[in-house]
C-alpha cells in the first residue's frame, strides 16, 4: 500500500470512529453524566489528590501512584473550603428553586454536603443471597458497625449470624485485626478493605462518600424515589464499563442533604425500591429478550483498530472478574463472605490476566463469584445487599484509643497473596485453610476492546 | 479570545481555591462532551471515563503553564492526547499506525473548537436524526451496537447475517450519517 492510500485509509478510520464517538456521546454523555464527571474529578481537584489516579473498571494506570496507601490522607480544610462556596450555590439554587429539587441537584448537593469530616458512625447490615431453598426473608444477615474519624482512623466491627465476628482498625501507625481466637493480629495500615465498604476506585466508602455520589452522577441513571415524606434518590447503573452496585438507594437529609441511609444492591433492585431500568426498557425496545446489556456487556471487537490476537491482550469492558476472595474448602473457614479479615483478595479489580479470555464475555461469574460448585459447602458470596446508615456517635466523638488495637499485635496477619486470576484463597480466622483463588478474571480476547469501530 | 476572565486568578500553585477551582470546572464542564468525544474515538469505552478524569487532574496541575491566550479545548485535548499515547503505549498496541489515526481524530476535534458546547449538543441532536432516517437495515444494527451495546456475533445472529456483514453494515452506516451530517452543515 502507497503512503497516499494509507493516508486516505487512516482519515477514513479517523472518520469512522469520529462518528462512531459522536453516537456514543449522543446516547451516553448526557450534560447531566458529563456534569458529574466534571464534579467528580473536581471532587479530586479539590482534596488535593490531584496528584493521584482513581482507577475504575477497564483502566490501566497512566499516573497512579501505586505505592500511595489505599486509604488515603487528604486535607479536609480544601475541601470544605470549596465546598462552603459551592453550597452557597447549591443551597440557593434549591432555595429560590420554584420546582421540587431535581434528583441531580440534591445528589449535587449531597456530595458537597459529605465532603466534610469529623467522627462518624454507620451501622451496617449486610445481606448474602439466599441458599437455594430459602426465601429471601431466611437470607443471612451480617450487621456491624463502622466508625471513621478520617482517612486513617477506620473502625469495623462485624458480627455474622452464626457468631463469628470480623473486627479491624487502624489508627495510621497500626493496622490491626482480631482472629477468631481473641488474638490482635498486625496488617498493613494499607490493606484493603472487604469490597463492600470501598468504593469501586479503592476508596473507602463510607469515608468518601462524596466520591461515591459522584459516581452515581457519573454512572447511574437518577430519580426521586421520595418514600413516606423522606427524601430519597433511587440509582440505577447505567454504565456497563463501571463496576459498582447494580442499584443505590439513598436517603437523604433534606435539611444538610447528609446521607442519612444508602442502601446498595449488588444483584438486583434494592427491597423496596423502584428505580429506572434502562435494560428493561431497552430489551422491550427490541423483544430480543437479550439479557441486561449493562450486566452482560461483552468485550467489544467491532470497532476499527481492534486487532484480533493483537498485541494488547485487551479485557472486556468489564475485565475478566473473578471471584475477590477465595473460599477454603471445610476447616478453613473465613466469614461468611468467603473472606478471611481481610479477604484473599486478587488484584485491585479483581480480573485475571489481561490476557487471558473469559467464557463468552469476558468475565467471571456476573458477581464475581465463583459458580456454585465452586465454594465449599456452607460459603456465602459477597454481599447482595449493603445497607449503611448513619448513627449517632457515642459521646459525640470516639475515644482516641477506639481505632488502636486493643493489645499488642502477637504477630502479622496472613497477607493476601495475589494470584494471577482472582487471588488467593481468603484465610479464615479459624486456620489456614483458605481455598484457591477463584477462576478470576478472565480478560478480553486479544485486541482488546478498542474504539468502536468492527469488534 | 481567552476563555478565562481576565480579573481571575486561575493558578493551581498560588491561585488554588474556590475561585480559581470554580472557573477552571467551569471550562472544564464547556468542553467536557467535546473531550469525551476524543477520547470516545480514542480509547476503548471502558477506559474513557478514567483517562477523561486523568486529564482533568493533570490540567489542574499544569494549570501554571496553559496559556490563556489559546483555546482552553485544545490545550485540554493536548493532555488528554498524551494520555492517549501513554495508555496505549502501556497496553502494547502498535503506535505508527494509531498515530496517524489519532492525528486525524484531533483534527475532527479541532474542527469542533470553533462552536460552543450549545453548538456542539445541536449537532449530535442533528446526528441523531441522521440516524433515524438510515435504512431500516442500517439503523437496527446501529441501535443493537450502541443503544444496546450487543457485541457483533450478537448482532448478527439477531439480524441473520454473518459477522463480517454485520461489520461492513456499521461501517457504511456510519458513513451514511457522515454523509447526512454533512449535507446538514454540520461537518463530521
Amino acid at each position: 500500500m502507497t503512503n497516499e492510500s494509507d493516508r486516505f485509509a487512516h482519515e477514513d478510520t479517523a472518520n469512522d470512529r469520529w462518528i462512531g464517538a459522536l453516537i456514543e456521546v449522543q446516547l451516553r454523555d448526557t450534560p447531566e453524566r458529563v456534569d458529574a464527571l466534571v464534579d467528580r474529578a473536581m471532587v479530586r481537584v479539590r482534596t488535593g489528590s490531584a496528584t493521584e489516579t482513581v482507577r475504575t473498571a477497564g483502566s490501566i494506570g497512566i499516573s497512579s501512584t501505586s505505592a500511595a496507601p489505599r486509604v488515603r490522607r487528604w486535607d479536609w480544610r480544601t475541601p470544605v473550603a470549596a465546598a462552603a462556596s459551592i453550597a452557597i450555590i447549591v443551597g440557593s439554587a434549591l432555595l429560590f428553586s420554584p420546582q421540587p429539587a431535581s434528583a441531580n441537584s440534591i445528589l449535587r448537593a449531597a456530595q458537597v454536603a459529605e465532603s466534610g469530616s469529623g467522627d462518624r458512625r454507620y451501622a451496617l447490615e449486610l445481606i448474602f443471597p439466599a441458599r437455594a431453598g430459602e426465601s429471601e426473608a431466611q437470607a443471612p444477615r451480617a450487621t456491624g458497625t463502622l466508625d471513621i474519624r478520617d482517612a486513617e482512623h477506620v473502625r469495623l466491627d462485624i458480627r455474622f449470624q452464626d457468631g463469628r465476628t470480623m473486627t479491624r482498625g487502624t489508627d495510621g501507625a497500626t493496622g490491626w485485626t482480631v482472629d477468631q481466637r481473641g488474638e490482635v493480629l498486625s496488617m498493613p495500615t494499607d490493606a484493603r478493605w472487604p469490597r463492600f465498604i470501598e468504593t469501586p476506585e479503592g476508596d473507602l466508602l463510607a469515608d468518601r462518600l462524596d466520591v461515591l455520589l459522584a459516581d452515581v452522577g457519573a454512572h447511574y441513571q437518577i430519580v426521586r424515589c421520595d418514600k413516606g415524606g423522606a427524601m430519597q434518590i433511587c440509582a440505577t447503573r447505567d454504565d456497563s464499563g463501571f463496576r459498582g452496585p447494580e442499584t443505590i438507594e439513598l436517603t437523604i437529609d433534606p435539611d444538610t442533604k447528609l446521607v442519612t441511609r444508602a442502601a446498595l444492591s449488588f444483584g438486583g433492585p434494592a427491597e423496596g425500591s423502584a428505580p429506572a431500568n434502562r435494560a428493561s426498557e431497552t430489551m422491550a425496545s427490541t423483544g430480543s429478550g437479550r439479557p441486561d446489556a449493562t450486566t452482560a456487556r461483552p468485550a467489544r471487537d467491532d470497532r476499527p483498530g481492534a486487532s484480533p490476537g493483537g498485541p494488547e491482550g485487551g479485557r472486556g469492558p468489564e475485565g475478566g472478574r473473578g471471584p475477590e476472595g477465595g473460599r477454603g474448602p471445610e476447616g478453613g473457614r473465613g466469614p461468611k463472605d468467603g473472606r478471611g479479615p481481610e479477604g484473599g483478595r486478587g488484584p485491585k479489580d479483581g480480573r485475571g490476566a489481561e490476557d487471558g479470555r473469559g467464557p463468552k464475555d469476558g468475565r467471571g461469574p456476573e458477581d464475581g463469584r465463583r459458580p456454585e460448585g465452586g465454594r465449599g459447602p456452607g460459603r456465602r458470596a459477597e454481599p447482595r445487599m449493603v445497607m449503611i446508615e448513619r448513627s449517632a456517635v457515642p459521646g459525640g466523638a470516639f475515644d482516641a484509643a477506639w481505632f488502636s488495637p486493643p493489645s499488642v499485635p502477637v504477630r502479622q496477619a496472613p497477607p493476601p497473596e495475589p494470584g494471577p486470576r482472582g487471588g488467593p484463597g481468603g484465610k479464615g480466622p479459624n486456620g489456614p485453610g483458605g481455598g484457591p483463588g477463584g477462576p478470576g478474571g478472565p480478560g478480553g480476547p486479544g485486541g482488546g476492546p478498542p474504539p468502536r469501530g468492527d469488534r | 479570545m481567552s476563555e478565562i476572565p481576565p480579573n481571575l486568578r486561575l493558578s493551581a500553585d498560588s491561585g488554588r481555591g474556590p475561585d480559581a477551582a470554580d472557573v477552571f470546572a467551569i471550562l472544564v464542564r464547556e468542553h467536557g462532551e467535546r473531550l469525551l468525544a476524543f477520547l470516545r474515538a480514542s480509547v476503548p469505552a471502558s477506559s474513557v471515563d478514567d483517562i477523561f478524569q486523568d486529564t482533568v487532574l493533570v490540567a489542574w496541575r499544569r494549570l501554571p503553564d496553559y496559556d490563556r491566550t489559546r483555546p482552553f479545548g485544545a490545550w485540554m485535548r493536548g493532555i488528554a492526547r498524551n494520555l492517549v499515547l501513554d495508555y496505549r503505549s502501556k497496553m502494547g498496541r502498535e503506535r505508527p499506525t494509531d498515530d496517524a489515526i489519532l492525528d486525524g481524530i484531533v483534527r475532527r476535534a479541532e474542527a469542533e473548537d470553533r462552536g460552543d458546547r450549545e453548538e456542539f449538543r445541536a449537532k449530535l441532536v442533528r446526528l441523531e436524526d441522521c440516524v433515524a432516517r438510515l435504512p431500516d437495515e442500517y439503523r437496527t444494527v446501529i441501535h443493537l451496537s450502541y443503544r444496546l451495546d450487543a457485541p457483533v456475533a450478537r448482532i448478527a445472529a439477531e439480524v441473520g447475517a454473518n459477522v463480517e456483514a454485520v461489520k461492513k453494515r456499521l461501517q457504511r452506516a456510519r458513513g451514511m450519517i457522515a454523509t447526512c451530517m454533512e449535507s446538514k452543515g454540520a461537518t463530521a
